[in-house]
């Protein structure tokens, strides 16, 4: 008897650690040289659907693209599959970097997808990880859930849940991007960065961009303005862009980057990167008519932003005037101030480069326009732009600039820079057209010198039915019915009203 | 929903809706050799619910508190049956002691209990999951097997007139008659989802 | 000697696969038998798992079983038969996941399952190693051929269809029609009850009271054939006198 109580535990003991250390063993060696189809997974990730296993896309690269409402960063692409099957894809995504209060969560998407289908798409699972509004960060929790359970649409705002709605907004960019990538994905495709991220921000101020290029010459500028302690803060404008658009205008971007300290009881600077996008022509003297086209914020400390949400949009639609000290809102007078100051800065400088250019461009225009017989132009001062509307279409026409050309057999020229735009019924359709134009009058009846088109967007059938015949002479310009072409009707008419406003001009000065 | 009404509602699921011998398959051995004895058969299963709810108790603190931070979930299977075979054989001294009548009556089966698959499989089951699901697993499988053994006893009662043919005698008529029990118990199906409910 | 050495071994194999296969004569290990035979690949799976652990779990008990003293000897036989089956899970775990997720607990149900458990202590613990995987091989080949046959008739008249690589998931996934199923037509003499949990019922049940049907008409057949035999005896001897 006393030999089995000490034999027994000493033999199952033994078996005991012996099983243990065999499991152990044989836990490591799995874990070793097992396919580790969740390994390098992070719970983040594996949360979304605990029946699948996800592993990291081969080759994947972190890359960003522009949402509406701001610059969404896929950080991490992971293929889901159930089974041995790939079921679909799990996306890690920030919304928002580098600004205060960016979100960051991951969302799987399963099931077939083709483009036209993609709307209808919902995520198999949300899961917020990080940020959102302070104060509000619960609703973008529900509003993910409800688009999860199909009660709330990732494809517009409709299903905001107010307070917070700016994080509310950024998830949507999160998931539409992360459900965009999924469709070509899913169908085969592996898209990765789209163009470097300096153009997906450009694009954001200007969606039709197609390229850019640094301005080397550009010297910073600076802008002063004060903090909440009345020290004086400047504020750099580093850089400038010189961005062509599709239609072949030009558009400048600048960044511009400063750091003020807002609050007397914290010394903390808070630091702001910007961009703001400047377009269009500039009229010499009107220097406060220029507006900024658009903004796009790189990164910020501030977490309310109330410059803006309070200030900015009203200086983009034009409400607001950016010369005017006293317009800015209670709240973010300090940072509102500094990014007026900025703007105020970047407009003065648009305005004299743009201006410049465009003397410049003049100049070449006139070159292009007359060929070897251009000797010299000059702008005729006294001219006051002419706006009318058309009276055939539905549209304006707007007479900028009046230049007198002096050709080298000592002849003159006027010549009227104008634009003219227009929108017309086409087949039910609504088309429009736009065009900016130089033309170019001489002789005692206003003969047509020499036209040439700076811009046009829209229907441009007129610029080889019509505009050629008008120059030369076979078609008349008095006749509104004259032979227009087939497919260039309404536009050949505004282009037709413009000339006509030109030439009544012309006749006006040379008889003066 | 509360969690007292997720609870019960958990437990009916578990013993009707997602029963332990007709839905889950566990217990099946013990299940065709029950006796035709009502009062054993119901002995038997109040047997069975006492160890089941005592491993649960046991095993799920044991996996969650010392097998997990200790990263040795692997030793899951080894730690619950040494869990529920040394239970069971304190639950026969137990009964030998303070009953040897039902300790006789009971025989073979109560050392079975141990091999009897609902108890390792509600362990088992409840990995995973929080204390309030290991409970409600635990209460409703019990209680699905000592309703079905007791239904069955009394079947078996009135199966000792009928006029089984002889192949059938025995084994292949219990399963049999267990088969159309399920097929009746498989139309309550999706009756109660619980979804997500106690998953940790 | 040898002959009978010989023919003795073969029958430890040969026994459990039919005569006294574990699941239709000794009625043992019917959990799994109802859980995993809706499909046919899921009862290879366990076949082939099953074999393992009974295999190594009663030679290690065959080894040691002069070792372990006898009144320990269910928990340490219990303890042995968890470890393999826990190897036997995590290999499965990381290797065939698809048949991890399938089998679920019943692979760790292998260690309460009545055969493994009643060979070790019936048999293993009273013979050498060699006999032991002997009898270990039989038994395990004769539950792996009554589950796949069960999960047969289950899958194809409960289902209609086989399919292959669902769980074994580096075989190609093919499905082969054979009452159902046949792409482009409608054909289907499936019974679903079959693939549903009364169909496990039933298929072990009808299946049990066939083999109950076959060995009682054996039985009687030897009945009758002693009777004859004394019958005739009796004769000769009546007759003799």
């Amino acid at each position: 008897m006393n030999k089995l109580y000490i034999k027994a535990p000493i033999v199952l003991g033994a078996i005991c650690i012996v099983s243990a250390g065999l499991l152990g063993g044989v836990n490591l060696l799995a874990e070793k040289f097992g396919p580790k189809p969740s390994g390098d997974a992070p719970e983040t990730i594996t949360a979304l659907n605990p029946n699948a296993s996800f592993v990291s896309v081969e080759g994947f690269e972190s890359f960003s693209a522009m949402g509406s409402n701001t610059k969404v960063t896929i950080e991490g692409v992971y293929e889901m599959k159930e089974g041995g099957t790939r079921t679909g894809f799990a996306y890690l995504v920030n919304s928002g970097k580098a600004v205060k209060s960016d979100i960051t969560f991951s969302v799987a998407y399963q099931g077939d997808v083709s483009e036209s289908t993609v709307n209808d798409l919902k995520p198999l699972a949300i899961n917020i990880i990080a940020g959102g509004d302070s104060g509000y960060d619960t609703n973008i929790g529900k509003l993910a859930e409800g688009i999860v359970a199909g009660s709330a649409t990732m494809n517009d705002n409709s299903s905001l849940i107010s307070g917070g709605t700016k994080s509310q907004k950024w998830l949507l960019d999160g998931l539409q991007v992360a459900r965009t990538d999924y469709c070509a994905r899913w169908n085969g495709s592996a898209p990765g960065p789209i163009g470097d991220e300096t153009l997906a921000t450009i694009k954001g101020i200007f969606p039709t961009a197609a390229s850019y290029a640094l301005d080397e010459d550009f010297t910073p500028l600076k802008s002063k303005s004060y903090d909440v302690l009345d020290n004086q803060v400047t504020a750099t404008t580093d850089k400038r862009y010189t961005v062509t658009l599709d239609d072949g205008s030009i558009a400048r971007v600048y960044e511009a980057t400063g750091a003020v300290q807002v609050s007397a009881y914290d010394p903390t600077l808070l630091n702001l990167d910007i961009m703001v996008g400047f377009a269009g022509d500039v009229v010499e003297g009107k220097k406060s008519d220029i507006q900024p086209a658009g903004y796009k914020v790189i990164s910020s400390d501030f977490s309310y932003s109330q410059w803006e949400e309070n200030y900015l949009p009203g200086v983009i639609d034009g409400t607001i005037d950016i010369d005017d000290k006293g317009a800015i809102k209670v709240g973010a007078t300090i940072s509102a101030d500094m990014i007026r100051n900025m703007m105020v800065a970047m407009r003065d400088d648009y305005y004299k480069v743009t201006l410049a250019a465009q003397k410049a461009n003049v100049g070449k225009t006139f070159e292009t326009m007359f060929g070897e017989s251009f000797k010299s132009f000059a702008l005729d001062e006294g001219f006051t732009a002419i706006e009318a509307a058309l009276v055939g279409v539905t549209g304006s026409y707007k007479i900028d600039n009046r230049y007198t050309i002096t050709l080298q057999d000592d002849s003159t020229v006027k010549v009227y820079h104008g634009s003219v735009s227009c929108t017309f019924d086409v087949e039910g359709e609504d088309e429009s057209m736009s065009a900016k134009l130089y033309v170019g009058f001489k002789g005692a009846e206003g003969q047509i010198a020499a036209t040439l088109k700076e811009s046009v967007a829209g229907f441009p059938n007129w610029l080889e039915n019509y505009l050629p015949g008008v120059t030369d002479g076979s078609i008349s310009i008095e006749d509104e019915n004259a032979a227009l072409g087939t497919g260039s009707t309404y536009s050949s008419k505004a282009v037709r009203e413009l000339l006509v406003g030109m030439r009544a001009d012309y006749l006006a000065a040379i008889a003066a | 929903m509360p969690f007292i009404v997720s609870f019960l509602l958990a437990i009916i699921s578990f013993t009707v809706i997602d029963n332990v011998i007709l839905n889950r398959y566990f217990g099946i051995c013990s299940f065709v050799g029950v006796s035709n004895k009502v009062k054993s058969a119901v002995g038997m299963g109040l047997a069975v619910t006492f160890v089941t709810i005592m491993a649960a108790l046991v095993c799920w603190p044991i996996y969650n508190f010392i097998l997990v931070p200790a990263d040795m979930k692997y030793m899951e299977t080894i730690v619950f049956i040494l869990v529920i075979a040394s239970l069971v054989q304190m639950v026969g001294f137990f009964i030998k002691k303070k009953s040897p009548s039902l300790y006789k009556s009971l025989g073979i089966y109560l050392p079975l209990i141990t091999t009897n698959c609902a108890v390792l499989g509600v362990c088992s089951g409840n990995v995973g999951y929080d204390f309030g699901y290991a409970m409600a697993n635990a209460i409703g499988t019990s209680l699905g097997f000592l309703l079905i053994i007791f239904v069955y006893a009394c079947i078996r009662v009135r199966l000792e007139g009928a006029n089984v043919p002889k192949a059938f005698k025995g084994v292949p008529i219990a399963l049999i008659v267990a088969g159309l029990m399920a097929f009746i118990f498989a139309s309550l199906n999706g009756m109660i989802d619980l979804g997500a409910w106690g998953v940790q | 000697m040898a002959k009978e050495n010989k023919s003795s071994k073969a029958r430890i194999f040969l026994d459990p696969i039919l005569k006294a296969n574990p699941l239709f004569v000794m009625v043992l290990g019917t959990c799994p038998a109802l859980a995993v035979t809706a499909s046919i690949e899921s009862a290879i799976g366990m076949g082939i798992l099953f074999t393992f652990v009974l295999f190594f779990s009663t030679l290690l008990v065959s080894l040691l079983r002069k070792v372990i003293p006898d009144e320990v000897r269910t928990p340490a036989y219990i303890v042995i038969i968890a470890t393999f089956v826990t190897v036997v899970k995590i290999l499965t775990e990381t290797f065939l996941p698809a048949l991890y997720n399938t089998l679920g607990v019943f692979i760790s149900l292998i260690v309460v399952n009545c055969i493994v458990l009643g060979r070790a202590e019936a048999f293993a613990s009273k013979n050498g190693p060699v006999d032991t995987m002997l009898d270990a091989l039989g038994n395990g080949l004769g539950y792996a051929w009554a589950i796949i046959a069960i999960a047969i008739v289950r899958e194809v008249i409960g289902v209609g269809t086989i399919t292959i690589g669902k769980v074994f998931t580096f075989l190609p996934k093919t499905v082969i029609p054979v009452l159902a199923g046949y792409s482009g037509t409608d054909i289907a003499f499936n019974i679903p009850l079959f693939a549903g949990s009364a169909g496990g019922f039933l298929v072990l049940g009808i299946a049990l009271a066939i083999i109950a049907a076959i060995t009682n008409h054996k039985a009687a057949k030897e009945r009758e054939k002693a009777r004859a035999a004394k019958l005739a005896a009796a004769q000769a001897a009546k007759g003799g006198k």
